[in-house]
């Protein structure tokens, strides 16, 4: 407790510094959930009936029993499953996803190449709902019990009733279809030759639409969780001791009610990476990015469960991220979180 | 010369649903510049309300009547700003709980120097002096902690730290050892002495502890359900007291010296405080007074003077 009050330094560099043994254990913690993670969803995949080949056959409107079993045998569909699962997990410890018998291509290069776009989704979407979330909440928290705070209050209660990809399709219906401001989907602007500052403004351009809808999922939450974390603060002595000492009105609002009530906020973000995730799946396929929520989705239909297990295990390494840069963001923020 | 001046001041706390509270009722006193008043009641007297009115720091859920002049300043009413020019070389503040009054997320030094004028250098200077001032050595090292790795009293120490560093004139400070260990309510006690004797601070106390009174005060203002019903020096106030609330109160206090039994029979007031939403009409401890008689139920007793200081009783004087 009041063992070394003050060793604490300023600074990023420091800070970070500090964390790596932290880091460098969950890291290390990560590889064995990520080990089960591959084995439960290979378990659940191949509950479900028919394969890649079933899909094919089925797509070229019935076929030859020799060549499925060819083509089994070629991807190695024909093996025990427990030979197919060792096998698989060998592979991945070699960062090897395995071949997609759909695209015909390496599951890595499917995969790497669709998750900018889904991470860059998920952090403009986080961005956006965090401090929408908290500008909401201060605001309302500070008009507690007047018409403001009921306005936000309701506001926040239609938005977390509606469905994610209703709004996105609303979306685009007012400001892609009837006002024309927006692209109606995309990435950017196919063939457009644009680059440079040109390009980012396109890709910008685009996300406007998908980053609102998936936003607005989360919000409400931020919002209300905002809110009430300022109303319990507000009675709190050093909010007192703040305003007794001459700290005007709108800093002891942000620099130390706020910055008191955003720490559960911050926590949320991390309990809610998956939900993130799923939702940026949904969102993606309204708006036809070419994310990993395409990637997923199409897998799903053309049962191309090698590319669906890669995207499991990359899915639960992006989960797994986002915990651990949410820890470290809120040891950052708050001296009282010990990382450990 | 009377730094601070409450008239006929009356606070009530209206909640929607719920009926109004009146917090306090017509307290009128005078703290003259450098004396030490003590505030006493019982939880619920309204004594922090009291300690919180002058400090200007009631939220807006309470309607607040009658006038609070500090140093010449209006308090009840003033704008925001002209609040805000008092909190420096004016009206200074310490709480009660030192684990909550400060913010657990800024650095001990951010919090002292955070309102204080001057260059990052001078303000960090000054914050590492008042650590020195308030009994807390190796400031270095603290002005750079957080409040979690400090203890009780060093925090409350840190805490004092902050209200010298607005150089108030009136010091109000609100069950500043309550929250303590015993040993270390002392030294904090000490410490407000002696800053109170060198800064020549006006201090308002508020305690329920009448062993702080007895050390610290020169003058007590005894409070009891929102109205004040005794206010005497320090010595008369404890030789002979005339209100019989304040009897009771000094009765209940535990005997202590060579005498005194080991496991002696504490005296208790019988009852408690009336409701105060709406408050009764007449003298508010008449239920739970010895005294009382019907005059005492009708009849509200204002405060008056008696031989020891003011007092609002219809039967005051001597234990009977």
């Amino acid at each position: 407790m009041a063992g070394s009050p003050g060793t604490g330094s300023r600074g990023l560099g420091s800070f970070l510094a500090a964390a790596w043994p932290v880091i460098r254990r969950r890291l290390l913690l990560a590889l064995p959930v990520l080990l089960l993670v591959a084995c439960g969803t290979f378990g659940l995949l191949h509950l479900a009936p028919g394969d890649a080949v079933d899909a094919m056959v089925i797509a070229g409107g019935g076929g030859d029993a020799a060549l499925a079993s060819e083509l089994r045998a070629r991807y190695g569909l024909d093996q025990p499953l427990l030979v197919q699962l060792s096998l698989y997990l060998l592979r991945l410890l070699q960062f090897d996803f395995g071949v997609s018998p759909v695209h015909n291509r390496p599951v890595l290069a499917l995969i790497t190449e669709r998750l900018p776009i889904s991470l860059l989704l998920m952090l403009t979407a986080t961005a956006f709902a965090v401090s929408l979330g908290v500008v909401l909440g201060v605001s309302a928290a500070a008009a507690a019990g007047r018409w403001r705070d009921r306005l936000i209050l309701a506001a926040a209660l239609v938005i977390y009733a509606m469905p994610s990809f209703w709004v996105g399709l609303m979306l685009i219906l007012v400001f892609a279809v009837t006002l024309g401001w927006l692209p109606v989907g995309g990435f950017e602007t196919a063939a457009s030759g644009l680059s440079g500052m040109a390009r980012v403004l396109d890709i910008a351009r685009h996300l406007i639409l998908p980053t609102l809808a998936l936003a607005l999922l989360f919000v409400s939450v931020h919002l209300r969780l905002m809110r009430a974390g300022m109303l319990d603060l507000a009675g709190a002595d050093f909010v007192r001791m703040a305003r007794a000492k001459g700290v005007p009105r709108r800093r002891v609002l942000w620099a130390h009610l706020a910055r008191n009530a955003v720490l559960p906020v911050i926590a949320m973000v991390g309990v809610q990476a998956s939900t993130l995730l799923g939702g940026a799946v949904v969102i993606e396929s309204v708006f036809s990015l070419p994310g990993l929520g395409r990637l997923a989705y199409d897998s799903v239909v053309a049962r191309d469960l090698a590319t669906l297990m890669g995207l499991v295990v990359v899915s639960a390494v992006i989960v797994l991220t986002v915990t651990l840069v949410v820890d470290l963001v809120m040891a950052a923020l708050d001296p009282r979180v010990r990382l450990r | 010369m009377s730094l601070l001046r409450v008239s006929n001041l009356s606070v009530v706390f209206t909640g929607r649903g719920r009926p109004p509270l009146v917090a306090l009722d017509d307290v009128s006193l005078t703290v003259a510049a450098g004396e030490t008043l003590a505030l006493v009641g019982e939880s619920g007297s309204g004594k922090s309300t009291l300690a919180l009115a002058i400090a200007g720091l009631l939220d807006t859920a309470a309607s607040v009547r009658g006038q609070i002049d500090v140093a010449g300043h209006g308090i009840v009413g003033a704008a925001p700003t002209a609040l805000q020019h008092l909190r420096r070389g004016g009206i200074a503040m310490v709480f009660q709980d030192p684990m909550s009054a400060l913010n657990p997320v800024h650095r001990i030094g951010d919090q002292i120097a955070e309102t204080m004028p001057g260059s990052r250098a001078e303000r960090r200077a000054a914050a590492s002096r008042l650590l020195h001032v308030v009994g807390l050595p190796d400031a270095e090292r603290l002005l750079e902690a957080w409040p979690h790795e400090l203890s009780g009293g060093m925090r409350q120490r840190v805490a004092l730290a902050i209200a010298l560093g607005q150089e108030p004139r009136l010091l109000i400070a609100d069950e500043p050892t309550t929250a303590l260990d015993v040993t270390i309510q002392a030294q904090i006690l000490r410490l407000l002495a002696d800053l109170q004797r060198d800064l020549g601070l006006t201090l308002l106390l508020v305690t329920h502890d009448l062993g702080v009174v007895a050390e610290l005060a020169d003058r007590v203002a005894v409070l009891y359900a929102g109205r004040l019903v005794e206010v005497a020096a320090v010595d008369a106030l404890f030789s002979t007291p005339q209100h019989p609330y304040t009897q009771g109160l000094l009765a209940a206090r535990p005997p202590f010296g060579p005498d005194a039994p080991m496991l002696p029979r504490l005296t208790e007031i019988p009852g408690g405080l009336p409701s105060l939403s709406p408050p009764p009409p007449g003298c508010r401890f008449a239920e739970r007074c010895a005294r009382v008689s019907q005059r005492c139920r009708e009849d509200m007793p204002e405060l008056r003077a008696s031989s020891a200081g003011l007092v609002a009783c219809h039967h005051p004087g001597a234990t009977p």
